[in-house]
């Protein structure tokens, strides 16, 4: 079966650059009233999930929000050390919304959907507004300005960041949304609360089972959609520099209800980690890409020498 | 040079038996250079015009330490070597998985309501992510995509009545969670849940980890087969299911991991290309560089499950590139 990409009709027939305001304008609203009568379960609480659950309570909708973690500030978007691009083009160096589209699919190596990139691309700089606004210390300049730093071989320099801990940082930004609204009563937050599984009525996610972690008891939860936040499956390899927690179970039981796995061969290996030192290591580190910037890295030439 | 270019060289430099520490597997980075670069311009803008060497290194270590300190302090504590003194020693490691669940325009997965954010999809770093541009998709995903495209679904729903946790369909799904703890907690076999773990992560390490082949990937399928097997033999995981259990938190994703990891291998030898992440050694340039090949394979490859004794299905979507043209990456 050919898969379709759903991008509605009247957003294909514009310029790549005019989807997403498109898309916006015509895409069906949920009136106040309504929302609040709608439930939405998030499952995870890195940046992509307590970023949507602070998001979608804000907007007025009912969320239940699920972490394994005995907080959501535990997730693992918090030990990204590098930062975040965006296309502001503040150093003037000639960046664009198009330039970080083009060098997404480029480096992707041409296997990624052009329109979501490019919308990606351009929201890019509605989040550092949003992370500044929320009071993420990024790294400023001598008079004040953000800061930008050149990252992982792009011409141009594109990356804010707050020192070598940026996910940390813009993660405590997103919690304090997201407690807000845990505060404020429009999401449910529920920790240490591993999802099992994905409830199908009539074809549609309409909840989840997630064993509660602490007393070991399945409990059954209900909505009127599901959204997986829950990272990504390196720790297949046992050995990554993800946390030993992070798994790939909750996608994966999604997976087994039928929703489709999308190139899972595609894996990241990092050039610069510290190296594994025995049989027994159960983790790897990361060094942070901006080392390669000024570090040369070499071998010796003969064999007798390594 | 992007990471998978970058990981590469150092697996090919160990490879032909220049890797150094005990283990070979491993290439410096060294800052010895860049430290010298930095004290000799620090030196000269503060007046000092016949600095000694040792001078010029003390200085060019204090910028060193302003820019990477933490990293550098980080590395001594794991290794125990000073990196100011002595290279460093790094080694390419898996970081990031750009697969996931597939996922259309509004970030929906094929199951109507369920959507995928973040790293969890597919569906924007296509066969290699660049740097700073996972923290960028997973704010994107949630801040400014998901609360507006989740609108399109749910605006279908705002008759639906509260959904009824105590429903049928949620019994029955429960009491399917609850017989797979079950069977997990009765095999009493002999081997930890980790030592499992390990021996398939080093199994996606040598045959699906920086190059792949199809006698590699074909021999590795088998074995996650075998081992899998084994897992449900001879696993053992202490304590009880409805109680307060760490080891049950780690045999779940274990057994979940076997059935992705062979659906990697799957994936990796139906993709008969060379492109970002993912290097099939049959496809690659007279000088050892990746072949992409843009005729067969310009798609995703999105597959469905059909029980773990059935072959999966694939689904294609096509990727066309109207924007952009499409070039072999070179970074020399």
């Amino acid at each position: 079966m050919i898969l379709n990409a759903n991008i509605p009709d009247e957003v294909k027939k514009v310029p790549l650059e005019e989807k997403w305001t498109k898309y916006r304008a015509t895409v069906p609203l949920v009136a106040p009233n309504n929302k609040r009568r709608l439930e939405i379960i998030v499952v995870g609480t890195g940046l992509a999930g307590a970023s949507a659950a602070a998001s979608l309570g804000e907007l007025g909708y009912n969320v239940k929000c699920f972490t394994f973690h005995d907080s959501p500030r535990r997730a693992h978007s918090i030990a990204a050390q590098g930062g975040i691009n965006a296309a502001k083009n503040y150093t003037n160096d000639g960046d664009s919304v198009y330039r970080l589209f083009y060098d997404t699919i480029k480096g992707g190596d041409y296997r990624a959907r052009e329109a979501n990139v490019y919308r990606l691309a351009e929201v890019s700089a509605n989040i550092i507004d949003q992370a500044v606004a929320q009071g993420v210390p990024f790294a400023r300049e001598y008079g004040g300005l953000l800061e930008n730093r050149s990252f992982g071989g792009v011409q141009v320099s594109r990356t804010f960041y707050a020192r070598g801990q940026t996910g940390q940082q813009l993660l405590l930004g997103a919690y304090q949304a997201l407690s807000r609204q845990i505060s404020l009563g429009s999401v449910d937050m529920y920790n240490r609360h591993e999802m099992l599984d994905v409830v199908m009525v009539d074809g549609k996610a309409r909840g989840i089972i997630a064993r509660n972690l602490v007393t070991g008891k399945l409990e059954r939860f209900a909505a009127h959609a599901v959204v997986l936040a829950t990272g990504g499956y390196g720790n297949v390899f046992y050995l990554s520099t993800n946390a030993m927690m992070c798994n790939v179970t909750a996608a994966w039981r999604a997976h087994r209800r039928g929703a489709y796995m999308a190139n899972p061969c595609f894996t990241q290996i990092h050039p610069t980690c510290i190296p594994v030192s025995g049989d027994y290591q159960s983790k790897l580190t990361l060094m942070s890409e901006s080392l390669r910037n000024d570090g040369r890295v070499w071998v010796p030439k003969k064999k007798e020498d390594a | 040079m992007p990471r998978d270019v970058a990981s590469r060289a150092a697996k090919t430099a160990c490879d032909e038996g220049l890797g150094v520490a005990p283990t070979g597997l491993a290439v410096y980075l060294d800052f010895s250079a860049a430290i010298k670069r930095y004290g000799q311009s620090k030196a000269n803008s503060a007046g000092i015009h016949n600095a000694s060497e040792a001078q010029i290194i003390e200085l060019g270590e204090k910028v060193v330490e302003e820019k990477y300190g933490n990293l550098f302090e980080m590395y001594e504590k794991i290794t125990g070597e000073n990196p100011y003194k002595l290279p460093m020693k790094i080694y390419p490691a898996v970081h990031y998985t750009m697969g996931g669940l597939w996922v259309d325009y509004n970030l929906e997965t094929n199951i109507p309501g369920l959507f995928a954010l973040g790293e969890c999809n597919f569906s924007d770093h296509g066969a290699n992510r660049l740097g700073a541009s996972a923290l960028m998709q997973g704010l994107a995903d949630g801040y400014f995509v998901l609360p507006y495209t989740i609108g399109k679904f749910l605006s279908g729903d705002i008759s639906t009545p509260k959904i009824d946790a105590n429903r049928a369909e949620f019994v029955a799904v429960e009491k399917e969670t609850r017989e797979r703890i079950d069977k997990l907690m009765s095999i009493g076999g002999s081997q930890s849940i980790e030592s499992f773990h390990r021996r398939l992560g080093k199994i996606m390490w040598d045959y699906c980890g920086m190059s792949r082949t199809t006698e590699g990937l074909t021999a590795a399928r088998q074995m996650i087969r075998e081992l899998r097997d084994e897992f449900y033999r001879d696993v053992f995981v202490p304590g009880k299911g409805d109680e307060f259990n760490p080891e049950l938190e780690k045999a779940q994703p274990a057994a979940d991991f076997f059935e992705l990891g062979e659906l990697m291998v799957v994936d990796a030898l139906n993709r008969n290309e060379s492109c970002g992440g993912h290097f099939r050694e049959e496809s690659q340039t007279e000088e050892g560089e990746a072949k992409r090949d843009d005729v067969n394979y310009r798609y995703v490859a999105a597959w469905e499950y059909r029980g773990w004794k059935e072959e999966p299905i694939m689904h294609r979507e096509d990727l066309d590139f109207d924007n952009i043209e499409l070039k072999s990456r070179s970074y020399k």
